[in-house]
């Protein structure tokens, strides 16, 4: 199963490094990876595109929980996104 | 002011009250910030004690834990600690030196990525390469930390940056983030496969404690009347006298706890994460039992077994809203049956210490005063979880989810300089013990009251135990005969030690260690082959525990 991650992240040390590697960890393997600037801010849209066996929308939750993570959303080829927003202010 | 004096005192602001730690060449200038506060420093003599201290101090407090090491192989140190509070949600702070911001990446003289090393076990960490970015990444630190689901967050401070001068803006400090309630629609599903349901169980876990929902709780189950299993985390949730608890299920559960899971039709879970060593072979965990999942992680939620109702959010509010009575007479009775049936035997035919009777002992005369136990890990671990009374989860620290042999005797001295008016006893075996040793040291300096009972089977119990059931006897390396002659070691570090060896001598040395003014050390001689049952298989069902001959 293939599906994609559209994340939307605050610039922070090592934050790309600390998505990636809990996708690896919770057993998801990523297939090709999209990282710029985010238009108009001054963060960065990354999106992963993911194989695995695993469901998507828990690993949509555990990314949502990273301190710089503000949005992610699960999309796969049929299917509407999930969005999950992190709620957490930062700075 | 320079950046190690303004990190002191945003410490202070966060009511930081006692630093286990160790210095070193890279955290030097906070350690002379230090001198200038009333913070008081533990000095320990390994980093992994000052940070599975702080573990302790946070578990027996509910406040922050803190610890500090210096760069390098200091901050390495700290490693087993912060994933074992990583495992556990247990909110400590782990501070850590690092060499100058100019020499980042160039391998200097004790430079570790202590950042990148610990990127899997933290909660969130931060580098502070800017000073200006020091107020609020202290505020932050602390603040993830405490909030939500608790958990580690390392700070790592370079040199420089600790000796800059500069005019820091003090950020507010102690932050505390309120979790949100869960939704009425949640609640809702809840209710009516509450109110459906005929055979429920509770499986309390050990958020209920982290939470600070234990009162809700407890009222939530008097309410409900629905009987209670725990995790080993959640041990104390409900008092273990209670009429209603079953008791632990898992792997070395009580026998009636895991067959009312087996049996039940709806499953709560409170703060629980359906670990492997609580669900036996999860396929057939609970297996007819519809789930409704309470927990402040909503990452949790069907990460192992899908929820038919989810409950995200604070646990407080979301037990008030369930706490409502339901006809489950007949199914409550068939629990408690069940439960007297297979009570624990303490009738081993030995004249030895039969360790689950010598705990049973213990637990009684402890009472229902203010005690911690800190167990370390392995068989002794499994006796305390099963015959020891808790009236609180803070009175029992365990690592649960890493399985830290070592992490008793830091432990038991947070939780003794967190609550200097409790009785605190770490129970540990002859493995545990010698991997915090040099902590004697500690225990005599501060001169901390902690009553020290120390299991000697002569091996690594719980590996020899499955080498034996699993491995045809093969036994590979947990032979310890030869261990030093503990109540002398302890007694060179100037801590009062005896040893007894045969069960008529159990009572009397009770007394006399719980008795002792200052610390003390029990060395207690057990049977090699004693083992801890019943035992479920790893990859079997609960369903299927075994028995075997109680040594």
């Amino acid at each position: 199963m293939s599906f994609q991650l559209h994340l939307r992240m605050k610039k922070a040390e090592r934050a790309i490094e600390r998505v990636l590697g809990l996708v690896g960890r919770r057993g998801y393997e990523i297939e090709k990876i999209l990282a710029q600037p985010s238009e108009g801010s001054s963060g960065i849209d990354v999106t992963l595109t993911i194989q695995s066996d695993r469901s998507g929308e828990v690993l949509v939750r555990q990314i949502a929980k990273l301190y710089e993570v503000e949005q992610v959303e699960l999309t796969d080829r049929e299917s509407d996104s999930l969005s999950l927003p992190n709620q957490r202010k930062m700075k | 002011m320079k950046g190690a004096e303004f990190f002191v005192q945003a410490m202070e602001r966060e009511g930081v009250e006692v630093i286990f730690g160790l210095p070193g060449g890279a955290i030097m200038p906070v350690y002379d910030a230090l001198l200038d506060s009333n913070i008081r420093h533990v000095l320990v003599r390994h980093e992994q004690a000052a940070v599975l201290a702080a573990d302790g101090y946070a578990r027996a407090t509910g406040k922050v834990g803190v610890c500090m090491a210096t760069s390098g192989p200091g901050a390495t140190n700290l490693v087993t600690g912060i994933a074992n509070a990583f495992m556990d949600s247990v909110p400590v702070v782990a501070i850590t030196g690092q060499v100058p911001t100019s020499l980042l990446g160039t391998d200097a003289f004790q430079e570790t990525d202590i950042f990148g090393i610990t990127l899997p076990i933290v909660k969130h960490n931060f580098l502070v390469k800017r000073p200006d970015d020091l107020p609020w990444m202290v505020q932050e630190t602390f603040r993830v930390a405490r909030s939500g689901r608790p958990g580690p967050v390392l700070l790592d401070l370079p040199k420089d940056v600790m000796s800059a001068e500069g005019d820091y803006l003090s950020e507010p400090n102690g932050v505390r983030e309120e979790t949100p309630p869960p939704s009425p629609e949640s609640l809702r599903s809840a209710v009516e496969l509450l109110r459906r349901s005929r055979q429920p169980i509770i499986y309390a876990g050990g958020g209920i404690g982290m939470g600070r929902a234990v009162d809700e709780f407890r009222r939530f189950v008097e309410a409900t009347r629905i009987p209670v299993v725990a995790t080993l985390k959640g041990l104390g949730s409900l008092p273990t006298d209670h009429e209603l608890f079953l008791g632990m299920i898992g792997m070395h559960g009580f026998r009636a706890a895991n067959l009312a899971v087996q049996g039940c039709d709806l499953l709560l879970s409170i703060g629980a994460r359906f670990d492997d060593r609580a669900t036996g072979k999860l396929s057939t965990f609970a297996p007819s039992a519809k789930v409704i999942h309470l927990d402040v992680d909503p990452a949790e939620v069907g990460k192992l077994r899908r929820p038919d109702a989810s409950v995200v959010g604070n646990l407080q509010s979301a037990l008030r809203a369930l706490s409502f009575p339901i006809e489950i007479g007949d199914w409550q009775k068939e629990c408690l049956t069940n439960k007297v049936k297979h009570a624990w035997s303490y009738d081993a035919p030995t004249k030895l210490i039969y360790a689950p009777r010598f705990l049973k002992q213990l637990s009684e005369a402890l009472g229902a005063g203010e005690t911690i136990i800190a167990c370390d890990v392995g068989q002794h671990q499994m006796w305390v979880a099963q015959h020891c009374h808790f009236q609180r989860p803070e009175q029992h620290l365990t690592s649960g989810g890493l399985g830290t042999m070592g992490y008793g005797l830091p432990a038991a001295m947070g939780a003794q300089l967190g609550r200097p008016d409790a009785l605190v006893i770490n129970v540990t075996g002859d493995g545990s013990i010698m991997m915090n040793l040099q902590e004697l040291a500690t225990i005599k300096r501060y001169n901390l009251p902690i009553k020290i009972v120390l299991f000697d089977n002569r091996a690594l119990g719980l590996v020899r135990q499955w080498q034996e059931l699993f491995f045809t006897r093969r036994y590979s390396e947990v032979d310890l005969s030869d261990n030093p002659d503990f109540a002398r070691v302890a007694e060179s570090f100037g801590i009062p030690a005896f040893r007894v060896e045969y069960q008529h001598e159990v009572e009397s040395a009770i007394d006399r260690l719980l008795s002792a003014d200052g610390p003390m050390l029990l060395h207690v001689c057990i049977d090699q082959e004693a083992n801890v049952w019943p035992l479920v298989a790893p990859g079997a069902s609960n369903s299927e525990m075994l028995e075997g001959a109680h040594k």
